[in-house]
């Protein structure tokens, strides 16, 4: 699903001097896996994800999505991939105001082109257990209910890709690991999820953790707790560095 | 994004910020109404000034018997040179070519007397055609005609002041009027026409035939002026200059003796009024313009403000995958739907605005099209392009950077 081939980042200082955020990075993420991304704020995983959403494009190395080498992609191209292949999960939820359930989670369907189709927006709110909430408007949801939408909107495209940025930071415990047995079970379905956490607890429910230093990959190992959740079979490619 | 989509999220949108969207109305609104408010209520103001010239006649030469001479220490003119006689205007008739229409006039103030009331008002001896070089008509009753004039018929057209000041709402025509007390019939009333741009008001004034204010009032044998219609206004000056040489031949003015007449025109008067006619139209459309702009930077502040508070739901977008003309044209559609409504708007409030500023100053109603229509394109381009900026403003941010913002 992913192949990361010796990707950084390198931010330019307004007086010149250059900031590494990643460094040399190679990975890879098989279709199916689910993924935690840890690391101290300022290790760079904020910069991987930006890259991995194809939000950013690397200064240097290639990043192939799907087969697909994106890592040269115009902003244009990109906005395209981001739309069919990638669903965002953002931790404030990102949901828009003034705006009921349902009308949320038809945005990435108008990008699209063509017909939005208000059914699959419903059945997608009921899979994500919101049916009767369709029509209210974000602000009368509680904080797990918007969560949920946001997810819902994640999965409007169809994305094979799931990338959640502390998808429970803004949730108390309970509603944090409702949300988690949710993406687990997406992963049941078969979606590749990368999710970038601080949460211990969310472990639990991973197959695979990337712990990321100072713009490095300094440890990829994988999951005990996630065996019980039939993992795909790929192997995971060593971290570089 | 297709049409239908962008149409219908926008119109959402707007309903949803409707505070918002309510203020951009209004000021593109204001902005049009008030540039076609001024514009026309500019334009009502030439129009009462083209149509006064009008009654003053843009074709009028004045020739009046004057001599500036002293008698007895004191400076006399007017009525007391005997030099206009009738043999002048019949050889002015005769050789002096372009010459569309001519009126003789003696006048003085006499005592008017009807029933019980009593009244000293200017009377004006003229001919038939002083009303019409006057492009005066009458509200009731006839003018009188050439006949009269040859018989010095004792018939007194009014005018529409003294009408109301003698007989009131009565119905004056074919009523007894003694001026100086010889009997005359009231023949008709003349139209309203308030104060002249020469400062006359001619509705104070009365008008009998030119003979009987000679022979039967005044007891003169010459005139006090002679108005002259010129048939082509390229004509005047030569026109002008033509009496002038003729009149010095037969008064026998020597070559270094000055006139004893003047030869005048309101073209000077009329040009002074049509300069401050359209310097007023021009400062009034520049006001307008800066209405407009004003109303545009209304607009384009508010669309600002806008996009900066939604810079979040602009990452967000973006990370959905729309791409930057999705949101370029997003609130590009959102503020210039706005603007047009308010242009629309205003340019509703604007004929309203104009009619009421129209009656309240007693100006006629102008509704100048062509720059109301040009106001309208104008506020569109401009609201057009200050929606835009903010929009491309949006466009351009980095997603990453508009997902952080708080």
């Amino acid at each position: 699903m992913i192949e990361i081939h010796g990707i950084s980042r390198i931010y330019m200082r307004e007086d010149g001097t250059p900031v590494p955020a990643l460094r040399d990075v190679s990975f890879s993420i098989g279709r199916g896996e689910f993924v935690t991304v840890r690391g101290a704020s300022g290790s760079g995983k904020s910069s991987l994800l930006n890259i991995l959403g194809c939000l950013d494009t690397p200064t240097a190395g290639t990043y192939r999505l799907d087969g697909e080498d994106v890592s040269g992609y115009t902003d244009e191209q990109r906005s395209n991939i981001r739309c069919h292949k990638i669903g965002f999960v953002f931790q404030s939820f990102n949901l828009l105001p003034r705006t009921t359930a349902v009308e949320n989670v038809e945005i990435p369907a108008l990008y699209v082109g063509g017909r939005v189709d208000r059914d699959r927006a419903l059945d997608i709110l009921g899979r994500v257990g919101l049916a009767e909430r369709a029509g209210h408007f974000v602000s009368e949801l509680s904080g797990g209910e918007q969560q949920r939408v946001a997810i819902a909107r994640a999965l409007m495209n169809d994305a094979p890709l799931l990338l959640a940025d502390e998808p429970t930071g803004n949730l108390d415990s309970a509603a944090g690991e409702s949300i988690m047995r949710l993406l687990a079970e997406l992963h049941r379905e078969g979606r590749t999820i990368v999710l970038v956490t601080h949460d211990d607890g969310v472990a639990a429910y991973a197959q695979r953790e990337l712990l990321i230093r100072d713009g490095l990959i300094a440890s990829d190992r994988p999951l005990p707790g996630a065996s019980a959740h039939a993992p795909d079979s790929t192997a995971a490619v060593p971290a570089s560095g | 994004m297709t049409w239908r989509h962008l149409m219908r999220g926008g119109l959402r949108q707007i309903w949803r910020y409707r505070l918002r969207s309510m203020l951009v109305i209004c000021c593109a609104a204001l902005g049009v109404a008030g540039a076609v408010t001024s514009v026309n209520y500019a334009s009502g103001g030439r129009q009462q000034v083209l149509s006064r010239i009008q009654q003053l006649g843009t074709r009028l030469l004045v020739i009046n018997a004057e001599q500036s001479r002293s008698v007895g220490g004191r400076a006399r003119t007017g009525t007391i040179v005997t030099t206009l006689t009738e043999a002048d205007y019949l050889a002015l008739r005769r050789d002096v070519d372009g010459i569309a229409r001519s009126s003789a006039m003696v006048s003085s103030g006499l005592r008017l007397k009807a029933g019980y009331l009593s009244k000293v008002a200017p009377v004006l001896g003229v001919e038939p055609d002083f009303f019409a070089i006057k492009s005066w008509v009458l509200a009731s009753g006839d003018f009188f005609e050439a006949e009269d004039v040859r018989r010095s018929a004792r018939v007194v057209l009014l005018g529409w002041q003294v009408a109301r000041d003698l007989y009131g709402d009565q119905d004056p025509l074919g009523e007894r009027l003694f001026i100086n007390r010889v009997p005359f019939e009231v023949a008709g009333v003349l139209a309203q026409r308030g104060q002249g741009l020469d400062v006359i008001n001619e509705d104070q004034q009365v008008y009998v035939p030119l003979t009987t204010a000679m022979r039967r009032l005044l007891n003169l044998d010459h005139y006090r002026s002679i108005l002259l219609d010129v048939e082509d206004s390229q004509d005047m000056v030569r026109v002008a200059a033509d009496v002038t040489a003729l009149l010095r031949v037969r008064h026998r003015i020597s070559a270094f003796r000055p006139d004893d007449f003047t030869v005048g025109s309101q073209q000077e008067l009329i040009e002074t009024q049509l300069a401050a006619a359209s310097r007023l139209g021009f400062l009034v459309r520049w006001i307008g313009f800066s209405g407009l702009v004003v109303s545009g930077l209304g607009v384009l502040a508010i669309a600002w403000i806008a996009v900066r508070d939604r810079t979040r739901e602009i990452g967000t977008r973006r990370a959905l995958g729309a791409r930057r003309r999705d949101v370029f044209f997003q609130f590009a559609f959102e503020a210039s739907t706005l603007a047009m409504i308010g242009a629309g708007t205003g340019l509703g409030a604007g004929w309203l605005a104009s009619r009421l500023a129209a009656s309240q100053a007693k100006l006629p109603f102008v509704f100048d099209l062509d720059n109301a229509l040009l106001a309208l394109g104008m506020a569109v381009v401009l609201n057009f392009v200050f929606a835009s900026w903010p929009a491309i403003r949006a466009a351009r941010m980095d997603p990453i950077q508009a997902l952080r913002h708080e």
